[in-house]
């Protein structure tokens, strides 16, 4: 019997749990661990943010499918990792920290022969002073109650613009390094949509701000698409986006503080400059979750298995070298740690060799460019993967690791919302192939330009609200759950 | 859409390219989106099947 320990229950932690329980007898013994018992589709926050959706129709209870599923599930935080055991436990374990009412604090020590760290992202909102949801005038959307107390706040400004009043509104990133910025360009058009559609635009002023070179970067160096018979860019895409909306833009900045009606921002050229608001949601930066991990003789070895930014190291390339020799071979395939093989960290949890897009320091020094994205599609296939790897090891007793899916090869979709209706609503659908650039394979492009695309219009709507209402279907096992792709 | 030179004024803002009203009018367009829908739909499916092994 193997003893299967899945942190984190996100899209990547509960894809590899799904396929997992499929792929093995039931005599395997597979855990779950998570702080909440809730999974969100995620890429549906944008529209809880807008109030088009509740928080109820983007989330479900895991419990009663874990049950279903025979997976063991424990409502807790992991704190510290042992993969050698201790001078007590012989084998390798996770200590972790209850966080029900009941029994908050709790902690327990959970043995494993394989780990898979899917823990996703610390919201690292403690790195630029003033940026927490609820303080004053500032949302964010990156999780289904953020997104809902976003729209409470919205609503107040809306109801303060119907009265004749002017609000500001920001939205973008908020921290020199951010990622995600493909989630805060949703919500930007989303807020500018709902806006428009009330006729309140004369007073609003809608204004993007962004670490990004260029608009378009979406943490992923940008990317070239064939469009009206020219290769064109996702520079000219963005910026075409916003001036037919009327948003302005404010590029190349990263934010450092925010009070409650200004954001202090310095840009790459070093300038430390003010915008006022009145609304901002501004995605923080991401960072580990700050485990420890000792050996069997109580050493501590976090290096061993994290980077220093709290993510965990696995089968990437980290050695440090100038942007013009990165390679797609520094990206990971497998997700499994070098130093103890039986760890695997899908999804965020993975500490990525390097960003995507070229690194940029202002001229005093700070560090202002989109960190790597990784979004819904890559982590539900690291998670797919990783499962599949773990079933055949625990069949054959091999560790073949024959089952790959690196960002340097693997494609993504990426459905980004401009407006809500079934008739009148807007999404832009973008694919890139690869999501890393491969300029060995694709010296024009760095991508296949057969497919990778962007192309607004009403579908791209549809298909978002079709990849919402079919995720959660595969999400919650219904029947054939496993034959929806990830 | 405001007059795009009082609006920006040779800034960022002045240059992007903006869709005409035919553009406009597929991408709003029923007919023309339920076969881009399909088309999408197939291109996508096309880079997740290639996109791991």
């Amino acid at each position: 019997m193997a003893k299967i320990l899945i942190l984190g229950a996100g899209v990547a932690g509960h894809t590899a749990a799904a396929y997992l329980q499929r792929g093995l007898n039931k005599k395997h013994e597979i855990t779950v661990v998570s702080p909440t018992s809730t999974y969100q589709w995620i890429p549906s926050n944008i529209w809880v943010g807008v109030g088009r959706m509740t928080p109820e129709e983007i989330k479900f209870d895991l419990r009663p499918l874990y049950k279903k599923w025979g997976i063991n599930f424990i409502q807790a935080k992991a704190q510290n990792f042992f993969p050698e055991g201790d001078a007590e436990i012989k084998s390798a374990y996770i200590e972790v920290e209850y966080t029900t009412k009941e029994e908050a604090g709790l902690k327990q020590k959970i043995e494993y022969d394989y780990l898979i760290n899917a823990t996703g992202p610390k919201l690292n909102f403690e790195a630029t002073e003033g940026l927490a949801p609820g303080n004053g005038n500032i949302a964010s959307v990156c999780t289904f109650g953020h997104a809902s107390h976003a729209w409470e706040l919205f609503q107040e400004k809306l109801d303060l613009m119907q009265n004749g009043q002017k609000q500001i509104f920001v939205i973008g990133t908020g921290h020199p390094t951010a990622t995600c910025q493909g989630a805060a360009f949703e919500y930007i058009l989303n807020v500018d949509f709902e806006i428009k559609r009330r006729g309140l635009e004369k007073f609003a002023e809608v204004i993007w701000i962004t670490n990004e070179y260029e608009l378009g970067d979406f943490g992923m160096g940008g990317a070239f698409i064939p469009k009206g018979g020219f290769i064109s860019n996702t520079k000219l895409f963005a910026e075409s986006y916003f001036v037919e909306r009327n948003i302005t833009w404010i590029k190349r900045a990263g934010v450092k503080k925010l009070d409650d009606h200004k954001i202090y921002y310095e840009n790459l050229d070093g300038e430390y400059l003010e915008q006022a608001y009145d609304f901002a949601m501004l995605i923080p930066g991401f960072a580990g979750h700050g485990f420890k991990a000792y050996d069997k003789n109580g050493a501590d070895i976090s290096t061993k298995l994290f980077t220093p930014s709290g993510l965990m190291k696995v089968d990437a390339d980290y050695t440090q070298k100038p942007f013009e020799q990165w390679s797609i071979n520094d990206w990971p395939e497998t997700y499994q740690n070098p130093s103890y093989p039986n760890i695997f960290a899908p999804g965020i949890a993975f500490a990525p060799p390097h960003s995507i897009s070229k690194p940029m320091t202002s001229k005093n020094g700070t560090a202002i460019f989109a960190s790597a994205p990784r979004t819904g599609m890559p982590s539900g296939i690291m998670g797919k993967v990783t499962a599949d790897n773990i079933i055949d090891w625990i069949k054959t007793g091999n560790a073949t690791m024959k089952h790959k899916a690196s960002m340097g090869r693997m494609g993504a979709a990426c459905i980004v919302s401009a407006g809500y209706g079934m008739s009148k609503g807007t999404a832009a659908t973008m694919t890139v192939n690869p999501v890393v650039p491969d300029w060995d394979k694709y010296p024009d492009w760095g991508r296949d330009i057969n497919t990778t695309m962007g192309e607004p219009g009403l579908a791209g709507h549809w298909l978002k609200w079709l990849m919402h209402y079919m995720f959660l279907y595969k999400a919650k096992g219904k029947p054939f759950w496993w034959l929806i792709p990830e | 859409m405001e007059n795009r030179l009082i609006i920006t004024k040779y800034s960022d803002q002045y240059y992007p390219p903006t869709p005409n009203n035919f553009t406009l009018f597929l991408r709003k367009s029923v007919l023309f989106q339920i076969i881009r829908f399909f088309i999408l739909n197939y291109k996508i499916m096309k880079i997740l099947i290639k996109g791991h092994s």
